[in-house]
């Protein structure tokens, strides 16, 4: 009796785990290139992808359509990788009355990268706020236009041109030449 | 791209650095098999408890997704393994054995930071053993190592109850002797001390279980059980009222509930929070918190996914209040939901930060970046 328990356990779970193994397959390497490229460390970008396909898994039954799911995955892996490259609010708000003192420790996070082509452009491109590294990817590396770019990270077109504009512009500065 | 494109040269500059810089961000990331497997984790939280795969834990353990796989799957299996219960328990062979527990693979630690001395500290329950902060000086030391999966301290803050694969225990921390309470148990939530220090109940796939401390009596609540389809799996820390006679507990897929721990009374209680929220009641039982995201609710009608929020509202889930909100996603990361204060006017909170909220303003307090584990609030003494 034990046995035919587990054996129909294990039939709903390979169900599961077939499709959630198929679901990530499917889109894991493309988005966890798009994120690292925007977030400055590799952890950042796997906490993006993560959120982001854990949130599309669970929208999966109202995302049937594969092009539509791959819009909608980059711009949620897009936005959540921004966001966690914002500045992060440590600090006390309104604190309380008395005597405290916290300090748990957090890892820091290595910011070298150990294998780099091009290290003048990688601290030049780094240098760059996280607005127009998103849009210089989605532009030049993912390939979408200038209103899908606008369209992925939630802002007019307007507004992307003219972060594309900066961090082209910024780029050449800091690079030190005129191209 | 044209020839009278200024940043022609840059942008194919670009897009090789991109290129090259793609592989190296693929190659220094998890891989696809660990990227599986992680989120297989975070799904598992929100969908309750997993079910054991032919004896294997951790990575090899399959899980039934309760709300994932297609709902005539999962009927066709639950009526199919409450067939096989009920015969084989009515053949006297069977004592619930197909319900285990996977525990999870990475073992804790439990790091102890203080928020201030009316309340005590709070603390977590992590990797490989219990560490202390000091409030003064930050200097950390351990006092007892140990693998941890749940930990709870009792009333008066002088006991420390702990539960690792499938034992718990209690530790004297004045003394540091850690007694076995009992060494048979398979608990898959939190745990929580009865209000008088007797007695600790917790969740497991079977139903809601209370241990008598004193003599490690262990008894599952007849109302409880899900075997009988009185109830689904429960989840998150169970609230003992505080004259001890009854528990409010959280399912996985339906409303919380509330019991006699003598197995009367049990009936359900209003839903409260959004899926996956771990409603707390305060510990008077005038208040519940409990976590909500706007996930369910589409941008296009102004849901942003990434929103966590903190709301209290009376025990019965009426006029709720928003207290706290964050960026973040989603309510289903965060199995452990708030935790009140042993005075109830703070409550502890770890969404990617640990906060300290006043449970009546709102005012919160920001202790960074901690380790994920199970949170907990040591009285003070």
């Amino acid at each position: 009796v034990e046995s035919s328990n587990v054996t129909i356990t294990t039939t709903a779970d390979s169900v599961f785990d077939a499709e959630l193994a198929v679901f990530v397959r499917d889109h894991y390497p493309r988005l966890i290139r798009l994120a690292g490229l925007i977030c400055r460390e590799s952890p950042d970008a796997a906490d993006a992808v993560q959120n982001g396909l854990e949130h599309a898994w669970r929208r999966r039954a109202s995302l049937r359509d594969r092009a539509a799911l791959r819009s909608w995955l980059d711009r949620t892996v897009v936005r959540e990788a921004i966001r966690l490259q914002r500045p992060r609010r440590i600090s006390l708000i309104r604190p309380f009355e008395g005597p405290r003192e916290i300090d748990v420790s957090v890892d820091v996070p290595d910011r070298q990268a150990r294998h780099e082509a091009d290290a003048e452009l990688r601290i030049a491109f780094e240098s760059l706020g996280v607005d127009q590294r998103a849009a210089l990817v989605l532009h030049l590396y993912a390939g979408y236009s200038v209103e899908e770019t606008a369209a992925i990270v939630g802002a007019p077109i307007e507004t992307v041109r003219a972060r594309l504009r900066r961090g082209r512009e910024r780029l050449r500065t800091l690079l030190g030449d005129a191209r | 791209m044209t020839p009278s494109d200024p940043f022609a040269l840059l942008d194919e500059r670009l897009v090789r650095f991109f290129n090259t810089r793609a592989e190296v961000a693929a190659a220094a990331a998890p891989s696809v098999d660990d990227a599986i497997f992680a989120l297989d984790r975070r799904l598992s939280k929100s969908r309750g408890p997993r079910l054991l795969r032919g004896g294997t834990l951790g990575r090899q353990a399959p899980a039934i997704g309760w709300r994932s796989v297609p709902v005539i799957y999962l009927l066709v299996a639950f009526a199919l393994i409450i067939a096989l219960i009920a015969i084989a328990v009515g053949a006297g062979a069977l004592p619930l054995e197909p319900f285990r527990a996977v525990v999870q693979p990475s073992l804790p630690t439990l790091a102890v930071a203080r928020v201030d001395h009316h309340n005590g500290a709070i603390t977590i329950a992590l990797a490989t053993g219990v560490m202390s902060i000091d409030p003064t000086t930050g200097s950390q030391r351990t006092i007892k190592t140990g693998p941890i999966e749940y930990a709870d301290w009792s009333p008066d803050g002088s006991r420390l109850a702990l539960v690792d694969t499938s034992r718990l225990f209690v530790l004297d921390t004045a003394s540091g002797v850690r007694a076995p309470v009992t060494n048979d148990l398979v608990v898959d939530a939190p745990i929580a001390w009865s209000p008088d220090g007797t007695r600790i109940a917790y969740g497991a796939l079977d139903g809601l279980h209370v241990v008598v401390v004193a003599s490690g009596q262990d008894t599952l609540v007849p109302g409880t059980a899900v075997a009988t389809g009185a109830a689904s799996f429960p989840q998150g820390r169970p609230s003992w009222t505080p004259d001890g006679r009854e528990v409010r507990f959280t399912t996985v897929q339906g409303p919380p509930a509330v019991f006699g721990v003598d197995g009367s009374g049990y009936r359900l209680l209003p839903t409260i929070g959004s899926f996956g929220s771990v409603p707390t009641w305060s510990p008077d039982g005038t208040k519940v918190a409990y976590l909500a995201d706007p996930l369910e609710t589409p941008p296009a009608r102004g849901g942003d996914p990434f929103v966590l929020q903190l709301w209290v509202a009376n025990a019965d889930g009426t006029h709720p209040t928003k207290l706290f909100e964050r960026p973040g996603c989603c309510v289903a990361r965060f199995p452990i939901g708030p935790v009140w204060s042993p005075d109830g006017t703070k409550i502890a909170l770890d969404v990617f930060e640990l906060w300290v909220i006043d449970a009546a303003s709102g005012h919160a307090l920001n202790l960074g970046a901690v380790p994920d584990g199970d949170l907990g609030w040591r009285p003070a003494q």
